[in-house]
């Protein structure tokens, strides 16, 4: 009986394999990993693809830039969507494993520094923002608001985002020790819109219609000039946080190339708009 | 004389015993290369870094492993854990086993598996949505992601483990213990004070050892809540980040075989070698247990 019911098993898990193992007819696997913040834009870009592509079938796998490199070396990704640049270490890696991934702009994100709604400060200066991430100054009284210290909310290392703001915010200093790291760009929202004395960092299209926290505004120093987060000051470019998104193809699929083409095509540009990035068009 | 293939007995019992066997194979495995990926960092120069107060693996300025706010975070969540839960779970377990009627202790227990099989993240994320701002409101504190908060949850979670084993070991009390004790005029609730939970505290002690191996290996629900923030603090209503939530968040971007990757693998090692320590007290503890009551 036993025995039976073993023999069964094999056969049912072999049939298993066979199955989900062949190829559908003239259907191909596109396999896009890589950036958490891009996870949304490339789901409804990869979406709206096979609409126009029936035979094309695209997985979006998210895990961070370095999961899509790692994947692209294992022969397990097609396409790395990066929030970063790939570094030259990788590019070389990549390039002793067979592939030579070609980088392309698809849209540019913002970053919007966020507050707690019920925090009367509307704008800082970047020297501001450096100070309060680096932890040099601890209490929004500095700032002019009433007395509180600032809690501060950072992504784990392992975000592209992270790297971005420790480059460009903090000048290329470590992140306050008292700061705390969250895992993803949702729960820096949920924490800094529950506790009053908050501050973070999310990419602008978590936010941009989102009444739950309060985008501060960018102030120049010397200008005094105050400049939003909104698309019109991201495409004129004079929004000061931003970055590029990109997309690495391998160079061995020729079906990768066509949906990076997709995604710079008109259609590609308008759905990246509507989740809050600037379409390449109006910047490069 | 018969082939091995046809002799149906002795292939199941090699079978078995392959089966078994394996299990070993794959826990030494485990071992093995957990150790040998984080050796290369104990004996290189970074590795005196390993003993300082800052954890920083990614920084422009200089990178740090210290290992010790994290060994503190956690030992800080495991310490409020434990306290969270044992002293309930223990008194949950002796109404089951003792007073309650069986079908409350039917109901009570299907309950407690019910909680034991809900997934981490998800009592993680009922944490971050309920818990966390009850802690803030209560304590007036600026932030609810705290130890503190990670300790409850992570008592939470450890429940079950704790009631279903100390459950047992209340019932595996031989009967007359009890009998003997009723009959010379003690009150039920005497009788189990002084009488039932000592005789089954070698169980109980193990069972609560096994809830605090459960605790430190806990990743999901506690890098929600705690905050992640890596300093040495003892205080619960500071954030501390924990051993299990620095290797989740940290794996998935590391550059193979540097000293960031190694570094999370000394922080596997260490765990591995508190939780393997903690069971092996907990086993050589049920392993006495008959002789224990007795003596």
């Amino acid at each position: 009986m036993i025995r039976i019911i073993a023999i069964t098993l094999c056969i049912c898990l072999f049939a298993g394999f066979v199955l989900v193992g062949k190829p559908a007819k003239s259907s191909y696997m596109l396999r896009i990993k890589g950036s958490d913040t891009m996870v949304i834009l490339m789901s409804a870009l990869a979406e709206s693809y096979i609409h126009h592509r029936p035979d094309a079938r695209v997985s979006v796998t998210g895990g961070g830039t370095r999961a899509g490199v790692a994947g692209m070396l294992n022969g397990t990704c097609d396409i790395i969507a990066a929030s970063r640049d790939v570094t030259k270490e990788e590019l070389e890696l990549a390039r002793r494993n067979g592939v030579t991934p070609k980088k392309i702009v698809i849209a540019r994100d913002a970053i919007a520094i966020v507050v707690n709604p019920g925090n009367p400060i509307e704008s800082m200066t970047r020297e501001d923002l450096q100070k309060v991430f680096r932890g040099q100054a601890s209490n929004w009284r500095d700032f002019g608001a009433a007395a509180m210290p600032i809690t501060v909310y950072s992504r784990e290392s392992s975000s592209g985002t992270f790297r971005y703001v420790q480059a460009e915010v903090l000048n290329n200093q470590d992140f306050s020790r008292m700061a705390r790291f969250l895992p993803s760009n949702t729960s820096i929202i949920d924490s800094v819109s529950q506790e009053s004395a908050a501050i973070g960092y999310v990419s602008y299209g978590h936010v941009r219609e989102s009444k739950a926290v309060k985008c501060l505004l960018i102030r120049e120093k010397i200008a005094g000039q105050k400049i939003a987060p909104t698309m019109d000051n991201l495409k004129s470019g004079s929004y000061p946080l931003s970055r590029d998104l990109l997309l690495y193809a391998s160079d061995n699929r020729p079906e990768a190339r066509a949906f990076v083409d997709y995604c710079l095509s008109d259609e590609g540009q308008r759905i990246a708009e509507e989740y809050g990035c600037v379409p390449v068009g109006a910047f490069l | 004389m018969k082939s091995i293939l046809l002799d149906t007995d002795r292939l199941w019992s090699m079978l078995l015993r392959t089966a078994a066997a394996m299990t070993i194979f794959w826990t030494a495995l485990i071992f093995l290369f957990v150790f040998r990926e984080a050796l290369p960092l104990l004996f290189s120069p970074e590795g005196t870094s390993l003993l300082s107060d800052v954890w920083r693996p990614v920084s422009p300025v200089a990178e740090q492993f210290g290992l010790l706010p994290l060994i503190s975070g956690t030992f800080l969540v495991t310490v409020i854990a434990t306290l969270a839960s044992i002293p309930v779970s223990i008194l949950t377990a002796t109404y089951i086993a003792f007073i309650a009627n069986t079908r409350e202790s039917q109901v009570l227990k299907a309950i407690i598996e019910l909680l034991a099989s809900i997934p981490s993240v998800v009592i993680g994320f009922i944490g971050l949505m309920v818990l966390v701002p009850f802690v803030k409101n209560v304590l007036g504190l600026h932030s609810g992601l705290n130890a503190l908060t990670g300790g409850l949850i992570l008592g939470l979670m450890a429940a079950p483990t704790i009631v279903t084993l100390s459950e047992d070991a209340l019932k595996a009390v031989p009967r007359e213990f009890r009998e003997a004790s009723m009959a010379l005029g003690i009150s039920e609730i005497t009788t189990i004070q002084k009488v039932l939970i000592p005789a089954a505290s070698r169980g109980i002690l193990a069972a609560s050892l096994l809830g605090l191996g459960r605790i430190m290996g806990e990743t999901m629900a506690v890098l929600m809540v705690t905050g992640n923030a890596p300093v040495v603090t003892l205080s619960p209503l500071e954030p501390v980040r924990t051993i299990t939530a620095t290797i989740a968040a940290e794996m998935g971007e590391v550059i193979f075989g540097g000293n960031h990757y190694r570094s999370l693998f000394v922080l596997g090692a260490l765990l591995l070698s508190f939780t393997f320590a903690i069971n092996l007290a907990a086993q050589s503890i049920i392993g006495g247990r008959f002789s224990g009551h007795r003596s």
